[in-house]
């Protein structure tokens, strides 16, 4: 939008000129208001895709707003299970009987069902239910006891499996009262919200390099405009103001290095305004050409002595 | 100034906006799962003063007989089946009654004779002791004292036999008219019938694990191995429609009545499966199993599975989300991009002031305009470009003489109302000093 380094009427820019050029260009639009913020928002968003949990398979999705998660086929009526459950937190998977090592399943909910128990069931052949617990809390050091406790008297309801949700429930209330688990309700992390925030942030992403887009458009063609008429007004005055106008560009973009700069900076930097202003005291596009050619070497000297 | 102000509050209010959003996504109700006003659920005492000879004796005992039965056994069994299991294998049972102290429980266990040891109904090898795992198990156990299952699968083990098939012997009967009347007169007058051998002194008045605290209560003593048990419940629910019955046979509950179905197998399942450890070698009051067996149930009925309401609260996703919040966010953001914009969207609402904060900034972009607009004046305009142009020259040497900023401001000001008039002069747009120097220069 701005011209840092226009095309130079002093002759090609070297290399490492236009090096600089282009990394003072990215370093500029990086830590440019709008940069910073888009930056901040898409750091956003792939936090809220990530803890919202975009990348978890699909028990993971399911017991991060349920309590309950049974493969096909286990025949539990799993809202009916949900509603006993209730808010308590407890995380009940049912597996499918071919299922393998349970340990996985514990790592795969590790955050899906942060802060609960999870007790994993796998039905066994013959009646009753092969049993697996996790802690998702911190100071599970007692998941011995609460496994065995959690899951006292469901053998009895191999084939009832909501009786069995039953008696789990009883038994986690039992360890409440012991004081093993904390008392409350379990906090869900639903992910609807998450992806809204990430849509949201996405979004202000979008909208503002739109605005910066069109903003964009209408500087460039009010420029082209003006271009255009002193173009039409006298080519040797247009190429004067046009390089004129890029030194006041340097000028100007030193300036925010002004206050900062050592004393001799500063010196050479008034020094180079002077000098500036002293063109109009004779305007002839000839004499006068040269004299811009200068200032614009000098100019992009003090940038690079300042950028050194 | 405003405007950088304005941006940054803007964006501090996206963030905030943003934590709200994020950290108001959760279940936020009050909600307790240790509301149960019931006592202890396991069986407390019961540790036994009863004693068993020393280990010379036992040790006699068993070579004269394979099977020993100490005075005060309550265990049985089918001997006929336990008999064929054993076969010509010599295997030796003693058999004592439950709640030995602990010196007789170490010698019973250490007596190198007993191949099969039954105290009170729990049985073991000594290595191995079986558990029941289901109702009907429990209830051959406590009701009558049957532990025949037990042996046999302790005896198949000790034989490496195959797994015996269960064979639950315990059956039900109809009681008669006549010991239903009985037990009805009791539970009239006083809503406790007592049978004779029973331990229960007095029937619990009251207890939270019935919705109004009231039930009746039939406590009978273990009931004899091998003949059927006289099952009262389902005569006592026809005379006593819509009330909670409690019928204990030793130490085995049974409940009829109201929402039998909702929880008494899930109570008598949990109960069983957690006391039985306790309750089949130790010698346990009926009225401390009776006890303990309510506060379970109550357990049960706070847990909402019965009677009371389930303390569930399914995620409302529009309570929980706040939808309205994300909104806010992009429209803080956006409005902080616009703000950012300053060099390039004009401003409406004020004039311009100076472009860059230092004087020779200005100085330099006052005179880039003028530099420009020196080509495309007429006539007209050409006195207050003049002016303009002699203006900023003095500006410059106030700024080389070191005069005060101020002083140089104000020449500055001054070039730029001359430019200004003069670019109102021009037939073209876009040239006065508040246009150009945001249009253009950032």
């Amino acid at each position: 939008m701005t011209w840092l380094f226009p095309p130079s009427p002093a002759g090609p820019p070297s290399r490492r000129d236009r090096w600089l050029t282009r990394a003072a260009q990215i370093r500029r639009s990086l830590v440019s208001p709008f940069g910073l913020a888009s930056i901040a928002c898409l750091v956003l968003a792939g936090w809220a895709l990530w803890t919202g949990g975009v990348f978890e398979g699909p028990m993971a999705r399911q017991v991060r707003t349920s309590s309950v998660y049974a493969a096909p086929g286990t025949g539990l009526d799993v809202a009916a299970a949900e509603r006993i459950i209730g808010n308590r937190r407890l995380v009940l998977v049912i597996v499918d009987p071919a299922a393998g090592r349970p340990g996985p399943i514990c790592d795969a909910l590790e955050r899906a069902a942060d802060g609960t128990l999870v007790l994993v069931l796998r039905p066994k052949p013959g009646g009753g239910w092969n049993k697996y617990g996790c802690a998702m809390f911190p100071g599970g050091g007692e998941l011995m006891a609460i496994e065995g406790a959690i899951s006292t008297g469901i053998q009895q309801f191999g084939d009832d499996p909501l009786s069995m949700v039953k008696v789990v429930a009883v038994n986690y209330d039992r360890l409440v009262r012991a004081g093993i688990m904390t008392d409350g309700p379990r906090t869900i992390h639903p992910y609807l919200p998450r992806y809204l925030a990430a849509g949201a942030a996405v979004l202000a992403v979008i909208i503002g390099s739109l605005v910066l887009w069109v903003a964009g458009r209408r500087t460039a063609k009010a420029t082209l405009d003006r271009q255009e008429r002193l173009q039409a007004a006298t080519d040797g005055r247009a190429a004067l103001s046009a390089a004129a106008a890029a030194v006041a560009q340097q000028i100007i973009d030193l300036d925010a290095k002004y206050r900062t700069g050592t004393p001799q900076f500063r010196r050479r930097y008034v020094a180079l305004t002077d000098d500036y202003v002293t063109l109009l005291d004779d305007l002839d596009d000839r004499a006068a050409m040269p004299r811009v050619k200068e200032l614009l070497a000098r100019a992009r000297r003090l940038a690079a002595s300042d950028a050194r | 100034m405003i405007k950088q102000l304005l941006g940054w509050v803007a964006l501090a209010v996206a963030a905030v906006t943003m934590v709200v959003f994020l950290t108001s996504q959760q279940s936020d109700f009050k909600v307790t799962y240790a509301g149960s006003p019931g006592g202890s659920t396991t069986p407390s005492g019961g540790r036994g003063s009863a004693t068993v000879p020393d280990t010379a004796e036992l040790t006699r005992l068993l070579r004269t007989s394979p099977v020993v039965r100490l005075p005060g056994a309550i265990a049985q069994w089918d001997t006929t089946a336990v008999g064929a299991a054993i076969g010509d294998s010599g295997l030796r049972i003693l058999v004592t009654p439950p709640g030995l102290d602990d010196a007789s429980t170490q010698r019973v266990q250490q007596l190198k004779d007993a191949d099969l040891r039954v105290i009170g109904t729990a049985v073991s090898t000594g290595t191995y002791a079986v558990t029941g795992t289901e109702l009907a198990d429990w209830r051959d156990q406590f009701a009558t004292g049957d532990v025949t299952n037990d042996l046999l699968l302790l005896i198949a083990h000790l034989r490496e036999r195959p797994e015996p098939v269960q064979k639950h012997l315990f059956s039900w009967r109809a009681p008669t008219a006549a010991e239903t009347a009985v037990v009805a007169a009791d539970l009239r007058s006083s809503g406790f019938h007592r049978g004779r051998g029973s331990t229960v002194t007095s029937a619990p008045r009251s207890s939270p694990a019935f919705p109004n605290g009231r039930a009746l209560y039939v406590t009978l003593p273990l009931q004899p191995f091998g003949r059927p048990v006289p099952e009262y419940g389902p005569a006592l629910v026809k005379l006593f429609p819509d009330t909670p019955i409690v019928v204990m046979y030793g130490a085995w509950i049974e409940y009829y009545g109201p929402h039998a179905a909702d929880f008494a197998e899930i109570a008598a399942a949990t109960f069983y499966s957690q006391a039985e450890r306790v309750l089949d070698r130790l010698a346990y009051s009926q009225q401390g199993v009776l006890d303990t067996y309510l506060n379970r149930v109550t357990d049960v009925r706070f847990a909402g599975l019965f009677d009371r309401p389930l303390p569930y609260e399914p995620p409302d996703p529009l309570r929980v989300t706040r939808p309205a919040l994300p909104w806010v966010f992009v429209a803080c953001v956006v409005l902080f991009v616009a703000l950012s914009l300053r060099p390039m969207v004009r401003p409406v609402w004020r004039r311009s002031r100076a472009v860059a904060a230092g004087t020779p900034a200005q100085l330099a972009a006052l005179t880039a305009l003028a530099v420009e607009m020196s080509a495309l004046t007429d006539r007209r305009s050409e006195p207050a470009l003049a002016r303009a142009l002699v203006t900023l020259t003095a500006a410059r040497d106030a700024s080389r003489d070191d005069l005060p900023d101020e002083h140089v401001r104000a020449l500055l000001r001054d070039a730029e109302a001359e430019l200004d008039r003069c670019a109102r002069l021009l037939p073209y747009r876009g040239y006065r000093p508040a246009e150009y120097l945001n249009g253009r220069i950032a």
